[in-house]
């Protein structure tokens, strides 16, 4: 009877309403495969100095040359620390002298130094990259050399190609703090854990934007009929307007939950519960804020202007848009501002549970005061 | 029985009323006159449980208003002043919404003989389509649904023709007359309280409307 009366009220939108649910999903799709195409010609720029000129280092830098988001120049020290305080570059990274050598017998420390500005917005991401990628290189160097010499010292008559040895010793891969020299160009002091993970423009920070967006936007029937006259009506009626009001929320609950769900299969490979309930937090923590912020408007004009506003800045300050590892670095409690940061960490943010808590508990006060 | 003892309102420090008394027996259609803002459709709205006094009882069949609000609110069928439908509905549709959620489970019929009731013959027809009349016509019939024993009106008849605002007195009163219910209507047409009210209250110090009642022979209630 509940159900009877809700299709009543929503057959009137279907539509509209279909479609602001599986907003989210279709856009996130749509952007990762546009963002993964266009990714092909953006390019961040960032300069390499070779100290040294062995043959390592240049297929090194070789294999960066193939990554798609980097453009690389290479330079000298000085213009490219000149490019960089110029804002022309990103970052900078000096491979060294001795990289070869040091890597040859096994000694991982201060290959490679990096430098970087207050500006570098790429800079965690490209570092990230760089370092996985000498990682790799170490790893690589050091397996082949030592079957290589194997081989060499049991006068062996397989002979195996470089690549081939190589090719094994990937499954060997280890992970070793190869870069560990962080410079700044402007603050000495600032520094950060190299292993930061930076989640920029990745699929689920684009997705909780969308879903911060739809959510607010679904909800706008708390407004619309809170504030409608024909309230007075439940007075009468044998399910009280709460009731009525708990069992709609109910509803669009579950729906978006399944929506979520389905989400989730389809962007991810694995199905791993922990990050699906991550993500049903963070789809419930969106519900409280719509919550809160539509009992406290009487015009739906009003919250259509607010609610988009607020959305933009939860995933700027998630930091969907910008890093902002170094910003949370410096004030780590900033992180709790925006829910769409511990999202994009999979994790539970603890301030935003009982956010959701409290929101429902004072929904339901407000809500039930409407008569006294 | 409908009971109401010294009960006063105020908005913030505006009071509205100030110990209002009246009471309606089983039965009895009963007016509520009185200028624009003398507090008609505040005092309705308490009665009706929207909103609730700053003092005084309330009691309807012997029951208080403080501590048997579900059972009173089942009795009462409120017509508010401003048109409470959903306009992107239909007749239909808004009368099914309603008798849905309400104590007695009605069918389609039964929904529809009451707006042929209140004269209203549109059933598939889309509110926000409808004339203001019309409106005001479905305004009654869904406060009607549970077949209430105490029936406020709130100036239900405005803007409504006068055949069928005769028809609707007439099956209203009867209503009373026959079911022994209680009615409570304010209106600003004068000649329509006169015809069909038992008793007729005051709501203000004003002469203008004791006089005019009293040469009417009309038994004016004091509040
Ligand atoms: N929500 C409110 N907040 C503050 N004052 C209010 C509110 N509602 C009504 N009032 C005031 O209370 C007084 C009584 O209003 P009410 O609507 O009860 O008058 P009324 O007798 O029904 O008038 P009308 O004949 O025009 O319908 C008015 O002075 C009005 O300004
Ligand atoms: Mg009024």
């Amino acid at each position: 009877m509940f159900l009877f009366t809700r299709m009543l009220l929503l057959k009137k939108q279907l539509v509209p309403t279909l479609i602001w649910l599986l907003m989210p999903l279709i856009l996130t799709v749509v952007v990762v495969q546009w963002g993964n195409a266009a990714a092909r010609d953006a390019q961040i720029p960032i300069a390499i100095v070779d100290e040294d000129h062995s043959e390592l280092s240049r297929a090194f830098i070789q294999e960066l040359q193939q990554m798609d988001l980097l453009t690389i120049q290479l330079m000298g020290k000085q213009k490219a620390l000149y490019a960089l305080e110029k804002n022309q570059l990103d970052s900078v990274f000096i491979i060294k002298r001795n990289f070869e050598k040091e890597l040859r017998n096994n000694k991982r420390n201060q290959l490679i130094e990096a430098y970087s500005t207050n500006r570098s917005y790429f800079y965690f991401a490209v570092k990230e990259n760089i370092s996985s990628l000498a990682q790799r290189k170490a790893t690589q160097a050091k397996a082949a050399h030592e079957v290589k010499n194997l081989l060499n010292k049991y006068d062996s008559d397989i002979e195996w190609s470089f690549d081939e040895i190589v090719a094994q010793g990937q499954q060997r891969e280890e992970r070793y703090e190869l870069l560990t020299v962080d410079f700044s160009y402007y603050n000495e002091n600032e520094s950060s854990s190299p292993t930061e993970k930076t989640n920029l423009l990745t699929s689920w920070g684009i997705w909780a934007f969308f879903t911060l967006i739809s959510t607010f936007y679904l909800f706008d029937w708390v407004i619309k009929e809170s504030n409608h006259p024909v309230v007075v009506r439940w007075l009468q009626s044998k399910i009280s307007y709460i009731t009525y009001f708990f069992s709609t929320l109910a509803v669009y609950l579950l729906i978006m939950l399944v929506i979520d769900i389905l989400t989730y299969r389809i962007i991810e490979t694995q199905f791993i519960w922990s990050e699906v309930l991550v993500m049903l937090v963070f789809r419930l923590t969106c519900v409280a804020l719509a919550l809160f912020v539509a009992v406290h408007l009487k015009q739906v004009l009003s919250y259509y202007f607010i609610t988009p506003i607020l959305a933009l800045l939860l995933a700027l300050l998630g930091g969907v848009f910008i890093p902002m590892e170094r910003f949370f670095a410096k004030w780590p409690i900033m992180s709790e501002l925006s829910p769409v940061y511990a999202l994009l960490q999979w994790d539970v943010s603890l301030v935003w549970s009982v956010f959701i808590v409290l929101i429902c508990m004072y929904v339901y006060r407000k809500e039930s005061n409407r008569f006294a | 029985m409908l009971e109401v003892k010294n009960i006063s309102k105020k908005y913030r420090s505006h009071e509205i009323l100030q110990n209002v008394s009246m009471h309606i027996a089983r039965g009895e259609v009963v007016g509520l006159v009185g200028q624009n803002g003398a507090g008609k459709s505040t005092f309705l709205q308490i009665v009706a449980t929207v909103m609730s006094a700053n003092s005084g009882d309330l009691m309807l069949d012997g029951l208080s208003y403080n501590c048997n609000l579900k059972a009173i609110r089942r009795q009462i069928g409120y017509v508010p002043q401003e048109v409470a439908l959903w306009e992107q509905l239909t007749v239909r549709e808004n009368m099914l919404f309603f008798a849905k959620l309400s104590w007695t489970k009605l069918s389609e019929e039964q929904c529809r003989a009451i707006c042929v009731n209140m004269q209203l013959h549109e059933w598939d027809k889309q509110v926000s389509k409808l004339s203001g009349g019309m409106k005001r016509k479905l305004n009654i019939a869904l406060s009607l649904i549970d077949d209430p024993q105490l029936l406020l009106l709130d100036e239900p008849t405005v803007g409504i023709d006068l055949k069928s605002k005769t028809e609707i007195a007439h099956f209203l009163t009867q209503q009373a007359k026959e079911h022994q219910k209680m009615i409570l209507y304010t209106s600003h047409d004068m000649k329509e309280i006169t015809t069909y009210c038992d008793r007729v209250y005051i709501m203000g110090e004003d002469s203008f409307y004791y006089d005019y009642l009293q040469e009417k022979g009309i038994t004016i209630g004091k509040m």
